[in-house]
């Protein structure tokens, strides 16, 4: 089981940076949100994995697995989804102000600089 | 227990709470509500500074919670004084933006009091994973204050910002869960502790921890390869929230030096892993600054750029670790938060002076206004470490500290290389700004510009008044920041406050 996590985790990892290196907003947005969901499984792991167990310590439970790391890849799910949203907005603002979702955000007056900035990529 | 560490967090989080609930409700109660707050935040950070000066560090264990497994907040004497400094800031911040920044978009007090919220957890927190949500609060608070008034300039600005800073969070995550795996325990205090009896299996990932977790800081603070952001971003934002911003690269040195200085300094596994390296980063971060100062096109971006060059100046107190260089670098943090701060809402104050063309280094009309130029003149002075102001005597103490230290030549070389530098960048900036005019007359003359507004100017110049003070009252904080510096380079202190009897904690074995 440890192989197949530490595989998702490097393939989630590798398609989130290939994604944050595309000009485009949207594409990197997407790549950021990735690499969050590989952080937050390499959290999940830092606990160690155990299968079947309840997060609890008490006296009758010989076998349980450590709560920690569920509280705080719990809290970085919520501050994450809470950016995501935030880029998102802040994307879609850039893009009806330049009319174009290049990372640059070149403005319109300039929009044969950017037809050019497209034609590079 | 003593209620004082936790009261910086929980006024402006109440007062920002209660903002929220008050968006319908006209503009002038809101700011009776911020300012308030800002006011009980001094009257607790005074009295924070005061009890933390005393003795040993504060703990607050939240919810009676004791450590290594609550959550506590830690007032040591470092974190009171930086809490002081952003109350100082937050309160002429406030005003500044009272004079009608706050009407260029909504939520704006909500949000300043929840970026006051974020920066004094940072300081004060106990524990690396609520550093972390700290960070995330101030980070949250920020993006927004950043695009706050609009314009497609700060929307790009803030774009790459966000970006970078949400990469910087997973970063932080992964030295957080490499942290949690290899000692089992987030708490500052607690990993000291547990620092010491690493087995060596495990050596090289804790090492790596280590060096993820300075990354990140070392990304908030700026440092050269990780310091392209901040002029873009500084120089976009609204001059209010950027003179607020000049205390946020301080939050990742502060962390700095509360991770390195309580739980890596001690511990074998961690040995050099700032010293070598960090100083030349630190240099040449000083070096890229003063050619920023020189190619800026406007006042605000120079200032910025300032910023980046007293970030690399204070990079030096980590990489050299001795408590004299540490207390006149904790000296210089203060000067240089208070003086970028009042230097950013100054290049607001000329901008609007100005007109349309703003802060920009162009010719255009006389700006006749004298107490401008007299500001203008003390920033600058104090900026570029001219005597007899405070920028001076930091940079002063900060050489002088540095004279036992091998890097000596290197350190008094580009230090003041570059503070020449920047003393004919803001002579040309001034030049350019109140004298240069051209020849045939000025079409921008009959521009109608806006009356001076009353609580710019005073928030402007109490910030200059309170960066004189500090040469007044320059003994007393020195005297302050070495007693601070004193206590940071003895972590027993700190770690016996958090964890006094670590022996007999029962840890369960982990699955």
């Amino acid at each position: 089981m440890e192989a197949m996590l530490a595989v998702a985790i490097g393939l989630l990892f590798g398609c989130g940076v290939y994604l944050m290196l595309r000009a485009r907003t949207l594409p990197v947005i997407l790549g950021l949100a990735l690499i969050s969901y590989a952080v937050n499984l390499f959290l999940f792991a830092s606990g160690r994995l155990v299968i079947n167990a309840p997060p609890i310590i008490h006296a009758d439970i010989k076998h349980y697995t450590d709560p920690i790391p569920q509280a705080l890849v719990l809290t970085a799910i919520v501050i994450g989804f809470g950016m995501t949203a935030y880029i998102l907005t802040l994307a879609l603002r850039g893009l009806s102000e330049s009319g174009d979702d290049h990372i640059d955000m070149v403005e319109k007056a300039e929009s044969t600089s950017s037809t050019q900035v497209k034609k590079r990529h | 227990m003593n209620h004082s560490p936790i009261l910086p967090i929980i006024v402006p989080f109440i007062a920002s709470i209660m903002l929220l609930m008050m968006n319908a409700t006209q503009l002038s109660w809101q700011r009776g509500v911020s300012a308030l707050s800002v006011t009980l935040l001094l009257a607790v950070s005074i009295n924070l500074l005061l009890l933390a000066d005393q003795s040993a560090p504060l703990v607050y264990a939240l919810g009676e919670w004791q450590a290594p497994f609550g959550i506590v907040l830690v007032a040591d004497r470092l974190a009171a004084l930086a809490v002081l400094t952003t109350a100082v800031l937050s309160a002429s911040v406030l005003l500044y933006a009272s004079g009608g920044f706050d009407s260029k978009g909504r939520h704006f007090h909500a949000v300043f009091q929840l970026q006051l919220v974020g920066i004094n957890g940072a300081f004060l927190t106990g524990d690396v994973f609520n550093l972390f949500v700290f960070f995330e609060i101030m980070l949250l608070a920020s993006y927004i204050l950043l695009a706050h008034g609009g314009g497609l300039i700060k929307s790009r600005a803030g774009f790459a910002y966000v970006i970078l800073n949400l990469a910087g969070s997973a970063v932080f995550l992964i030295a957080l869960g490499l942290i949690y795996g290899t000692l089992g325990t987030l708490n500052l205090a607690d990993i000291a502790i547990q620092l010491k009896t690493v087995p060596a299996s495990e050596a090289s990932l804790v090492r790596l921890s280590g060096a993820l977790l300075m990354t990140v800081f070392l990304l908030k603070a700026a440092v050269l390869p990780l310091s392209f952001w901040l002029p873009h971003a500084y120089s976009a934002a609204g001059a209010p929230v950027a003179a607020l911003f000049a205390i946020m690269t301080k939050v990742g040195i502060v962390a700095i030096l509360h991770v390195q200085m309580i739980a890596f300094n001690a511990a074998p596994v961690m040995h050099g892993l700032l010293g070598s390296w960090l100083i030349v980063a630190a240099l040449v971060t000083i070096v890229f600054a003063a050619l920023g100062i020189l190619s800026a096109k406007s006042l605000q971006s120079l200032v910025a750029w300032l910023i980046l060059g007293s970030a690399g100046l204070l990079l030096i107190v980590p990489s050299l670790n001795n408590v004299v260089i540490t207390a006149a670098g904790l000296y210089y943090l203060v000067q240089s938060a208070i003086v970028g701060a009042a230097f950013f809402m100054m290049a607001g104050l000329i901008s609007n002076a100005r007109g349309r063309v703003g802060d920009a280094f162009v010719m255009t009309t006389w700006v006749s206004d004298n107490k401008l130029k007299l500001g203008y003149f003390i920033l600058a002075a104090t900026a570029a470490g001219l005597p007899p102001f405070s920028g001076f005597i930091g940079k002063l103490m900060l050489l002088f500290a540095v004279k036992e230290s091998v890097m000596m030549p290197a350190i008094w070389a580009v230090v003041l290389i570059a503070s020449l530098v920047t003393t004919i960048a803001l002579v040309k900036a001034g030049s350019r700004l109140f004298w240069e005019m051209p020849i045939d007359g000025d079409p921008l003359s009959q521009e109608r510009l806006p009356p001076n507004n009353k609580r710019q100017h005073f928030a402007t110049f109490g910030l200059i008044a309170i960066s004189l003070l500090l040469i007044v009252f320059a003994k007393p904080l020195s005297d302050l920041t070495l007693r601070a510096a004193q206590q940071l380079h003895a972590p027993e202190q700190y770690i016996h406050a958090v964890i006094p009897h670590h022996a007999d904690i029962q840890r369960g074995v982990r699955p």
